[in-house]
């Protein structure tokens, strides 16, 4: 399963977990919200099912009303939030950060590994000439398909550095799997890539080639890539229990189960700070688009 | 039987228990083993072909799948491919794909890595044709390793090879064999109380048979054994119990048979020994009374002897007498013509008393050959034939028979001269009857005697027809006769027989010749030691 799955379905266990606790509080059926864009690497119809069925699994101890949802955007996952349709919101942090406001989420958890950064890398073969941003200039460089992260990142990269949109500045080719991308660099046919650091450490474990035969250019680190959020539009009384059976997910055999079968080695607790490196990445990118609008006026 | 001993209780201790028990089980168990034994090598060939199967199937899933990436060179492609292969096939350990240009890959489940293409140990056979098998690696482990060249429109490209794990096909080995110790187990688990029930049922009956058999054997004929089946053993029991029935009732009769036997016995017995204390007495009255018959036949026989020789002297004296007759009616018609002359007187006087002399020497010469023989001499064989011929030469000249008589004179023999006589006059005198009967124009009677250092045998041949085999048999029993009643007594060649072999120790035998009849006497040419 590569990092990019991983990512999307590493708050999974942060959901079921949250579920099962509201669930034991009463009859109120619980739901989750699942951004699908965010789930690469695996078929749709397939996690629905599982993500379904891991819900029933989850509430059954409680006696509760589980069920899944999934969004293909984020706008109807938001309506269905402000409407108490649904009590968490599953999606990479950069969606979560272009939909919600810092005053709509309150915490929540992400699936980690051990030893591990998460974050962003920029990344070209040793013997490159690319040393720093500016060198990509002419050059091809790859990305994942999808991805409002590296999208954004990229954009405020080349908007700040080269004060250009990045499609002035080289060719840019998008792929499906995060794995692509630094294979394609490895093998030499693209001079860059921006992939994840969960992606890059995943592919050097897989074959310590790369990390001798690739360099990083530029990196950006965050707490996590995806995240299991909870909204002010649910009690803290809920919030409460969410927190504390997260807390205890990675100690229950369940919950190890669920760890393992998502390719985390825990859970870790979240609050809305966590996420506000996205804020600012956001921020920034709007600035940056805005102050070309003004002065192309 | 004292190995017996040792077996456990429970175990019938006779044979055919244990050898049904045995068998049983054995056969059992040798079918089970057999099967595992047959059929181990063919799920072992069957388990290889599956992975044989599974091997081209990856592989050229692989190529397949690649082939495009291949061609363009695109690593990253076929490295993405067969981690996601390697991630779906558990039981494959690496995938080795080698361009003939270019830089080898070397993909498995925890990694990937590029290797330079002269460390990867192909041999060039690989990139032409595939090959396949079990190898054992340093560690020690086993894999099953497939290798396959890569082409592409009978391009070569390069070779594949895929290393499968080959734990679940050793796991199956394994459990074929746990399940064949198991089925194993289970069958002595099951033959033993199965084959014990089975032995115990087939031969208890037989055993119960048997013992009773052995109180049969043993007089007790009061055994009976009580089995209740309706099949050949219950059928043999019923038959054992009829049969110990009709021996009982055999028994009992046999025992008053015996019983008569045994009154009969004794009352033989003691006539037996009545007969004993009397038999000395009736051996005597017998022998006494043989002697007698014999005395009786021997005066029979001389009887007869006279009678022949009544015969004989009245054919000798016919012709003197005729004459003699003659002489005195010739002196009578002499004396009445008044010619009886003193000279004719004495002449027919002289001639009267030579005829009575010459009839008075045929007296003499009768007795003396019918004078009985004290004592055996030795005595001149021609001279006794020709003494026998001249008694019956009237006879024989009457009747125109001529008798040819071939013997050397020198010949002697040893024995009684009368009764050898006799015995020629009787051989002589049925081949004459013979002749007479048959009606022989020509009769002969040969006599021949051949010498030999040991034997004297002397044959006696006539034309007269010989005789048929019934005559042949019965010729020397005694009373026996062919010759019409009142002309044979039937004793005459009897006595020749007992002549010739008591009191000369010969043989007289007679034989049928063309035409005729041959007895042949054979005499011992020396005496015997007890007369000599």
């Amino acid at each position: 399963m590569t990092h990019c799955f991983r990512r999307a379905l590493g708050f999974l266990p942060v959901g079921l977990l949250s579920f099962a606790c509201w669930a034991a509080q009463g009859p109120e059926p619980l739901n989750m919200g699942f951004y699908l864009p965010g789930i690469r690497d695996a078929n749709l119809a397939d996690v629905k099912v599982s993500l379904q069925l891991w819900a029933e699994e989850v509430g059954k101890p409680y006696k509760l009303q589980a069920k899944a949802l999934t969004y293909d955007d984020m706008p109807t996952l938001y309506r269905d939030v402000v409407q108490h349709r649904v009590s968490i919101v599953i999606a990479p942090g950069m969606e979560l950060a272009e939909t919600f406001s810092p005053d709509e989420l309150v915490e929540g958890f992400a699936g980690r590994r051990h030893g591990t950064d998460e974050g962003m890398a920029l990344i070209v073969p040793r013997n490159s000439p690319v040393h720093k941003f500016a060198d990509l200039r002419g050059k091809r460089l790859l990305r994942l398909a999808n991805d409002r992260l590296a999208e954004t990142f990229l954009e405020v990269q080349c908007r700040h550095q080269l004060a250009l949109a990045c499609r002035e500045l080289f060719s840019m080719s998008e792929e499906k799997r995060d794995i692509q991308p630094i294979h394609k660099v490895f093998f030499g046919q693209a001079d860059a890539a921006l992939v994840s650091l969960s992606a890059l450490y995943a592919a050097s474990e897989l074959n310590p080639q790369v990390a001798e035969r690739l360099r990083i250019v530029l990196d950006w680190k965050t707490r996590a890539l995806s995240f299991g959020m909870m909204t002010v539009y649910s009690t803290p009384d809920f919030r409460d229990l969410v927190l504390r059976a997260a807390m205890q997910a990675s100690k229950t055999v369940r919950g190890k189960q669920i760890l393992e079968l998502f390719k985390t080695d825990y859970m870790d607790r979240v609050n809305k700070s966590d996420l506000e490196p996205y804020w600012h990445l956001r921020r920034e990118h709007q600035e940056l688009v805005n102050t070309k609008a003004a002065r192309k006026k | 039987m004292n190995r017996l001993w040792h077996l456990p209780r429970w175990l019938p201790k006779n044979r055919m228990f244990l050898r049904v028990f045995g068998v049983f089980g054995s056969l059992l168990l040798s079918l089970t083993v057999l099967y595992g034994v047959l059929i181990i090598p063919l799920q072992r060939d069957s388990l290889l072909k599956v992975l044989y199967s599974q091997a081209t199937t990856v592989s050229r899933s692989i190529i397949q799948a690649s082939s495009d990436a291949m061609l363009t060179d695109d690593f990253g492609f076929i490295v993405e491919h067969n981690l996601q292969v390697l991630r779906n096939n558990q039981s494959i350990q690496s995938v080795l794909i080698v361009p003939r240009r270019g830089t080898a890959m070397r993909i498995a489940p925890s990694g990937w890595e590029m290797l330079e293409t002269d460390t990867v140990r192909l041999k060039p056979a690989d990139f032409d044709v595939e090959s396949y098998g079990i190898i054992q690696t340093t560690g020690g482990t086993s894999r099953y390793r497939y290798t396959a060249p890569i082409r592409f429109s009978g391009v070569s490209w390069g070779a594949i090879r895929i290393d499968f794990d080959t734990s679940e096909y050793e796991a199956n080995i394994a459990q074929m064999y746990r399940q064949l110790l198991t089925i194993s187990g289970l069958s002595v688990l099951v033959i033993l109380p199965i084959g014990y029930f089975f032995a115990l049922w087939l031969t208890r009956p037989i055993a119960t048979i048997s013992a009773a058999a052995s109180r049969v054997a043993q007089g007790d004929l009061d055994a009976q054994v009580e089995i209740d089946r309706n099949d050949e053993i219950g059928q043999l029991s019923r038959s054992f119990n009829q049969m110990v029935a009709a021996l009982a009732e055999n028994r009992l009769r046999l025992e008053n048979v015996n019983l008569d036997l045994e009154i009969k016995v004794a009352e033989r017995t003691q006539a037996l020994d009545e007969l004993n204390r009397t038999l000395d007495q009736r051996v005597r009255d017998e022998i006494a009374k043989r002697k007698e018959q014999e005395q009786l036949l021997i005066h029979q026989s001389r009887l007869a002897a006279m009678g022949e020789m009544i015969g004989a002297i009245a054919h000798q004296w016919r012709q003197p007498l005729n004459a003699l007759s003659l002489v005195l009616q010739n002196i009578g018609m002499q004396f009445q013509v008044g010619r009886l002359t003193e000279e004719s007187m004495t002449r027919l006087q002289e001639k009267g008393e030579a005829m009575v002399m010459r009839m008075s020497t045929t007296i003499d010469d009768f007795r003396n050959f019918f004078k009985p023989n004290k004592h055996a001499e030795n005595f001149n064989l021609l001279v006794a034939l020709h003494g026998a011929t001249d008694i019956l030469e009237g006879v024989f000249r009457n009747h125109n028979i001529v008798v040819n008589i071939d013997c050397d004179p020198s010949i002697e023999v040893y024995g009684y001269v009368g009764e050898f006589s006799q015995v020629v006059l009787n051989i002589l005198g049925n081949a004459k009857d013979a002749l007479l009967i048959s009606g022989q124009v020509a009769p002969v009677i040969r006599v021949r005697v051949e010498a030999s250092p040991g034997t004297i045998v002397i044959r006696f041949e006539d034309n007269g027809g010989g005789m048929d085999e019934t005559t042949l048999h019965k010729i020397f029993e005694p009373y026996f006769t062919t010759k019409e009643e009142g002309k044979g007594t039937g004793i005459g060649l009897y006595m020749s027989k007992m002549i010739i072999e008591n009191s000369m120790h010969g043989r007289l035998e007679a034989a049928t010749i063309k035409g005729g009849a041959i007895f042949s006497v054979t005499l011992p040419r020396q005496a015997p030691k007890q007369d000599a």
